[in-house]
C-alpha cells in the first residue's frame, strides 16, 4: 500500500491564521489600487506572477524544486533566490543594461522544471549558483518589462519580492504537508509540463529572433 | 477525506476564494493570456486521434504499473516537446497525422493484447508517438500571440488527459476489471483502425 504519512509538526490552525492574513493582504482596496498612494506600485508588484505566466512558471518550478531538497535548503532557496531578485531589480533601477535577461523566464522555466522533473539534488554550491542567477534575473527582468507602467519601481520591487515569498511559501507548504509517493510524483510531473513549456518557448523566441537578423 | 487532505483543501480554497476579487479588479494589459490558454488546452481536445492516443498512454502505464505508471507522464511531456520543437522549426516530420492515427492503433493495441514489454521499449515507443503529437501542437505556436499560455494550455491539457487515462486504469482493481481494460484498448485499437482509414488516398 502507498504509505500517506503527514508530517506531523505541521501546525494546521497557525498555517490557516497566516494564510487568512496573507490572503486578506492582496483584496484590492479601489481607493488605493491606482493613482496616487505609493501602495499601488507594491500591489501591482505583488501580483507579477498572477498576470504574467512566464513569471509564475518559473517561480513555480522554484518552489517545488525547493521541497524536493534537503530541509535546510527547502526555505534559504527561496530566500536567496528573493534576496538576488532584490539586487536585480536595483540594477535595473539604476539603468544597467543586461540583454540575456530577455532570455530568462524560458530558460528558468526548463532548466528549473528539468530539476524538478528528473529530482536532481545537485552539490550545494550549484543550488546557490541557480538560486542567485535565477533571482537576479527574475528582478531585472520584472523591472524592465514595467518600466513604462509604473511610477516607484522600489515600491514595485518589494511588492514582486513579496509577491515571491507568498508564492513559495504557500506552494511549499502544500507539498511538503503531504509527504506521499504520489505527491512526488505529482511534483515530478508539473516539473516536466515547465520543462516542456520552457523548452519550446526557447526555441519559439529564437527562431523568432533568428528571422528578425535573417 | 482525512483530516489534513480536507484541511489542505479548505486551504487551498480560501486561497483561491481571497485571490480571486485582486485577479478581478486589477487592469490586465497585453496579449490576451486566457485566450492563448484556452486556445493551448483546447488544441489536444478538439482531435479525437490526441485524445484518444492520450488516454492510451495514461491507461497503458496503469496496465504496466510501476514504475511505468509514473515513469510516462513524467517523460511524455517533454519528449513531445522535442516534437514541438520540430513544429515551432518548421522541420519536415512526414505523415504527421498518420503518426498520430497510428499512436492510437498501437497503443490501444498494446492495452487490449495485455503488452508488458520493459519499460525501456514502452518509453521508446510512446516516445516515438510524442513527437508526432508534439509536432502536430508546435507547428500552430509560431502564429500564438500569447505563446507561452499557448504552451501551458496544450502541455496541461494533455498531462490531464494522462490523468484521466490513469484513472480509467484503475478499473484493474475491480472484478475482471483487467478484461474491461482490455476490451477498452481494443475499442482505442479499432477507432485509430478507422481513423487510418480515413486518411487512406481514395
Amino acid at each position: 500500500m502507498i504509505p500517506t504519512r503527514v508530517d506531523p509538526n505541521f501546525q494546521p490552525r497557525a498555517v490557516s491564521v497566516l494564510l487568512l492574513a496573507i490572503g486578506l493582504m492582496t483584496i484590492p482596496l479601489p481607493a488605493s489600487a491606482h493613482g496616487s498612494l505609493a501602495a499601488g506600485d507594491f500591489y501591482t508588484g505583488l501580483l507579477q506572477p498572477v498576470f504574467h505566466l512566464d513569471a509564475l512558471l518559473p517561480l513555480v518550478a522554484l518552489a517545488l524544486w525547493s521541497t524536493q531538497l534537503d530541509e535546510s535548503e527547502a526555505w534559504r532557496v527561496p530566500a536567496v533566490f528573493i534576496g538576488a531578485a532584490l539586487v536585480g531589480g536595483a540594477a535595473a533601477i539604476l539603468g544597467f543594461k543586461v540583454q540575456a535577461a530577455a532570455w530568462a523566464p524560458q530558460t528558468a522555466m526548463l532548466v528549473l522544471g528539468l530539476l524538478v522533473a528528473t529530482s536532481l539534488s545537485p552539490p550545494k554550491i550549484i543550488i546557490l549558483a541557480l538560486a542567485v542567477t535565477g533571482g537576479l534575473a527574475h528582478g531585472y527582468a520584472g523591472l524592465v518589462n514595467e518600466q513604462g507602467t509604473i511610477q516607484r519601481p522600489i515600491l514595485y520591487l518589494l511588492g514582486a519580492c513579496a509577491g515571491v515569498g507568498l508564492l513559495c511559501f504557500h506552494l511549499e507548504s502544500l507539498v511538503l504537508r503531504f509527504r506521499t509517493f504520489w505527491m512526488r510524483i505529482s511534483v515530478r510531473v508539473a516539473g516536466s509540463w515547465i520543462a516542456a513549456i520552457g523548452l519550446l518557448i526557447s526555441v519559439l523566441e529564437f527562431s523568432r529572433a533568428a528571422r528578425g537578423h535573417g | 477525506m482525512g483530516w489534513h487532505a480536507r484541511h489542505a483543501a479548505q486551504q487551498l480554497s480560501m486561497l483561491v476564494v481571497l485571490i480571486t476579487p485582486a485577479i478581478a479588479a486589477a487592469h490586465v494589459t497585453g496579449e490576451s493570456v486566457g485566450g492563448g490558454f484556452l486556445t493551448g488546452f483546447t488544441h489536444p481536445l478538439r482531435g479525437p486521434d490526441h485524445v484518444l492516443a492520450m488516454l492510451a498512454v495514461g491507461m497503458w502505464g496503469a496496465q504496466l504499473g510501476a514504475p511505468a505508471i509514473w515513469v510516462l507522464p513524467v517523460a511524455f511531456p517533454m519528449v513531445m516537446a522535442l516534437g514541438g520543437v520540430l513544429g515551432i522549426l518548421r522541420l519536415s516530420l512526414p505523415a504527421v497525422e498518420f503518426g498520430v492515427a497510428l499512436s492510437v492503433v498501437m497503443l490501444g493495441g498494446a492495452i487490449a493484447t495485455d503488452r508488458r514489454p520493459p519499460l525501456p521499449v514502452a518509453a521508446i515507443l510512446v516516445g516515438f508517438f510524442a513527437v508526432f503529437h508534439g509536432y502536430a501542437h508546435g507547428a500552430e505556436l509560431p502564429g500564438q500571440t500569447a505563446a507561452v499560455a499557448y504552451c501551458a494550455g496544450f502541455v496541461i491539457a494533455t498531462g490531464l488527459i494522462h490523468l484521466t487515462g490513469i484513472g480509467i486504469g484503475f478499473v484493474t482493481r475491480a472484478p475482471r476489471g483487467a478484461e474491461i481494460l482490455r476490451a477498452g484498448g481494443g475499442a482505442i485499437s479499432l477507432a485509430g483502425i478507422y481513423l487510418v482509414w480515413q486518411l487512406l488516398p481514395k
